[in-house]
């Protein structure tokens, strides 16, 4: 199953659910400048693609980084969250790497969480792939078993890809 | 003389010739409404097709749902009798994933072959009024609990080039998941709206279809028919869902209850 938005593929993993969205704008200019002249700034600011990819049904009133999401996880439960950013984060030093990021499982961790869940942890990589800013933020349901789980983080990631913007 | 009785010859021809006509549009209207799943006779009571399973009886078509008393709970005329074209609840195949779109506009995958829990589809339509029935149940966040499992509920309606998004949204549960997808209709052959799919666990495999008139009878024949089943739904269960019964327990609980049967029915003392 392949799910395609944005310029964003992702070859969904079997039994796993997946999203592609990107909020609206706000069709009011904010009156905090402008991003060249006479190019106005949404009020919402400019939106980018939000991926979420899960092996749980995911909810539908979710946060970008999974809040909503994350809290419903069982211990056999993963999720990923692929936030890209706007262009002027190409070329900064935190996104340095390139290409679709693979997890270790010493990365994971509890500390990496947005939110702290008791037994959960994350990771998170800041990357640029086809010439896009990307974040990566990935939650494993239990630490206990995440050398198992990110094994499962990085096959899913492995079936993501990013067409370069025109 | 001669004349009249050639004329009257000739109307009782027509005639003749105007009924075999009538006749046999008839029988090609009945025969096309049978391919369609239609049946007219009214002798088809089965709403819900179930397959049956292994430790059971052998495959047979299992109309074992009882039928409401006509006014109680039953479905409007026209609803009850359409019907995918399958000659056997054994052939009612295997799953298809849906992609599509929710009706704010995201892009949606949602495994249904494959998922870790049973799924139960929905296939609604806006317009539809005996559709209402199901949109009001879903967005009053209603839940079903088959065989002591929980069953994720996804309701699908044809795509945004057949089906008006804001209309679909309006009407769309803000908890469970809607998925605009003409494909999906196509993929499961779905011959009216509103019509149900249940699918099991892990393996993916049709269960279940057919109509229903409210969501109220639809999880009563689901419940009944699961029940009746040869054989459990998920059949790749864990070893923790397999020793616990917390979920039976509660379930045959809420059908004493419902019964009128509490811990000091006599019933149980006997």
């Amino acid at each position: 199953m392949i799910l395609a938005g944005f310029g964003i593929s992702v070859t969904v993993p079997r039994g796993w659910d997946a999203r592609i969205n990107r909020r609206p704008e706000a069709a009011v200019a904010s009156p905090y400048g402008e991003a060249s002249p006479g190019t106005p700034v949404p009020q919402s600011g400019w939106t980018t693609p939000v991926v979420h990819l899960a092996n749980f049904a995911l909810p539908e009133q979710r946060g970008d980084y999974g809040s909503g999401a994350v809290n419903l996880m069982k211990g056999s439960n993963v999720f990923i969250a692929l936030v890209e950013f706007g262009p002027e984060s190409v070329g900064a030093a935190m996104f340095r790497g390139t290409g679709m990021p693979r997890f270790r499982a010493n990365e994971i961790s509890a500390q990496a969480m947005q939110r702290p869940i008791a037994g959960m942890g994350g990771a998170q990589r800041f990357f640029t792939a086809s010439g896009r800013p990307f974040c990566c933020y990935a939650v494993v349901g239990s630490l206990a078993a995440k050398s198992v789980l990110v094994s499962s983080i990085n096959e899913a990631l492995v079936g993501i890809s990013a067409d370069p913007l025109g | 003389m001669t004349a009249v009785v050639i004329l009257e010859g000739i109307v009782i021809a027509l005639l003749t010739a105007l009924v075999l006509g009538l006749l046999r549009s008839h029988a090609e209207i009945l025969r096309a409404l049978h391919e369609l799943g239609v049946n007219l006779d009214g002798e088809d009571d089965g709403r819900f097709r179930l397959r049956e399973g292994s430790g059971g009886a052998p495959e047979v078509t299992t109309e074992s749902a009882p039928v409401p008393a006509r006014g109680q709970d039953e479905p409007p005329p026209g609803i009850v009798e359409a019907r995918r074209p399958v000659n056997h609840p054994a052939e009612l195949g295997s799953a298809t994933d849906l992609v599509g779109e929710t009706p704010d506009g995201e892009m949606v995958a949602v495994s249904v072959a494959g998922a870790p829990q049973p799924t139960l589809l929905a296939f609604l339509s806006s317009g539809c009024v005996t559709c209402q029935d199901f949109w009001s149940a879903f967005d009053a966040g209603v839940s079903l609990e088959l065989d002591g499992r929980e069953v994720r509920i996804v309701a699908v309606t044809k795509g945004p080039e057949s089906e008006s998004p804001p209309a679909v949204a309006e009407l769309a549960s803000p908890v469970l998941t809607t998925v605009m997808s003409s494909e999906a209709y196509d993929a499961y052959g779905v011959p009216v709206s509103p019509y149900f799919v249940l699918v099991d666990a892990h393996n993916g495999v049709i269960v279940g279809e057919g109509a229903a008139g409210s969501w109220a009878q639809l999880a009563s024949l689901l419940d009944r028919a699961v029940a009746d089943r040869g054989e459990t739904l998920g059949a790749n269960r864990t070893r923790r869902e397999m020793f616990n019964g917390a979920a039976r327990t509660r379930r045959v609980d809420r059908e004493l209850d419902a019964a009128g049967i509490g811990p000091d029915h006599p019933s149980l003392h006997q």
